[in-house]
């Protein structure tokens, strides 16, 4: 049987994305190629550390926020 | 050089440095080192998505240094509420610099945000080091809500001007209760020589460096001037006088003064 995927958009960084919706923050940083060790991630203004980011199941429409530490005074 | 206790945290060097603006991580990393600080302070900005890797501050190691994150960008109390918070969740310890500033032009912080983000933040439990105008009423009032230090700005951000608010500053200092961190606008060794003489108890820079020519030749340029500065104030500034006061004895000369 063919499985078929659904999309939903969500916001990333202020970008608009469209991503399958079976997804959650660790699928969305490896998407994303960005390594989990090296940043915070907030959705809709929640923040989770990295031991949650497996447990965390996005949905349509969240605003995800992926920051890191960047050279600053 | 005497320690320096902020929250009953033992930190080894007076001067603490920021990482931005270097020109590359390896530049930015060899004037950490050369400084001499514990203290680093850094920003916390959106993972650029189509350039993913992590490029500035891999190079520094986190058990070597105090990495003090910073609220920059925050416009009111709430936008450095939510940073700080983040910021404690990636850097796993719970000091914040706080920085409040709306306008971009100056980049001044804002003293009524600063101080209702500083009461949320302690409440919170940070160790809260706020980043503020040279004004020794707000220094009084921000330690009364319980932050760690008080960092007067010398001058504006980035504008290598030494201290212009000196007098204020001195005031602070006066009045203080907790570390005064003379933070922005110094803009070569000789400034944060001034504000140590002062009884600054540290100072933060970080343009100075980054922009040099050498910026580890120059973080060792602060690093000496620092603690040039923190040894004449321990050992007590002579006083400004109005008239001469001769250095070499006022009797016993070759020609006698007539009577």
């Amino acid at each position: 049987m063919e499985m078929k995927v659904i999309f939903m958009i969500i916001t990333v960084n202020g970008e608009k994305k469209e991503v399958a919706e079976v997804l959650n923050i660790k699928d969305l940083l490896d998407l994303l190629e960005v390594d989990a060790d090296t940043v915070v991630v907030e959705r809709n203004r929640d923040i989770y550390s990295s031991g949650e980011y497996s447990d965390v199941r996005l949905q349509a429409n969240d605003e995800v926020e992926i920051v890191r530490f960047m050279g600053g005074g | 050089m005497d320690s320096l206790i902020i929250a009953e945290r033992k930190i080894k060097s007076r001067l603490f440095v920021g990482t931005g603006k270097f020109s590359s991580p390896q530049a930015m990393l060899a004037a950490v080192k050369a400084s001499g600080a514990e203290v680093v302070t850094v920003a916390l900005r959106r993972v650029d998505l189509n350039s993913p890797q992590d490029p500035t501050l891999s190079v520094l190691q986190p058990k070597e240094y105090l990495i003090l994150p910073n609220t920059s960008g925050a416009r009111d109390a709430e936008e450095a509420v939510r940073v700080a918070k983040l910021a404690r969740t990636l850097s796993k310890i719970n000091w914040v610099k706080l920085e409040v500033t709306p306008d971009p032009r100056y980049l001044l912080p804002d003293p009524i945000e600063t101080l209702k983000a500083a009461e949320v933040l302690v409440k919170d439990g940070f160790v809260v080091l706020p980043y503020i105008n040279a004004d020794p009423i707000l220094a009084k009032r921000l330690e009364e809500v319980g932050t760690a230090t008080v960092m007067p700005l010398g001058a504006p951000i980035g504008t290598n001007q030494g201290l212009r608010t000196r007098d204020n500053i001195r005031i602070i200092i006066e009045q203080a209760g907790v570390p005064v961190v003379v933070d922005a606008g110094m803009g070569a060794p000789s400034h944060a020589a001034e504000a140590m003489e002062m009884g600054a108890d540290a100072v933060l820079v970080n343009t100075a460096l980054a922009v040099a020519c050498h910026p580890d030749k120059m973080a060792a340029a602060f690093k000496q001037g620092v603690e040039a500065g923190r040894l004449a104030y321990l050992a007590g500034v002579a006083e400004p006088k109005e008239v001469a006061e001769a250095s070499s004895p006022l009797t016993g000369f070759l020609t006698p003064t007539e009577n």
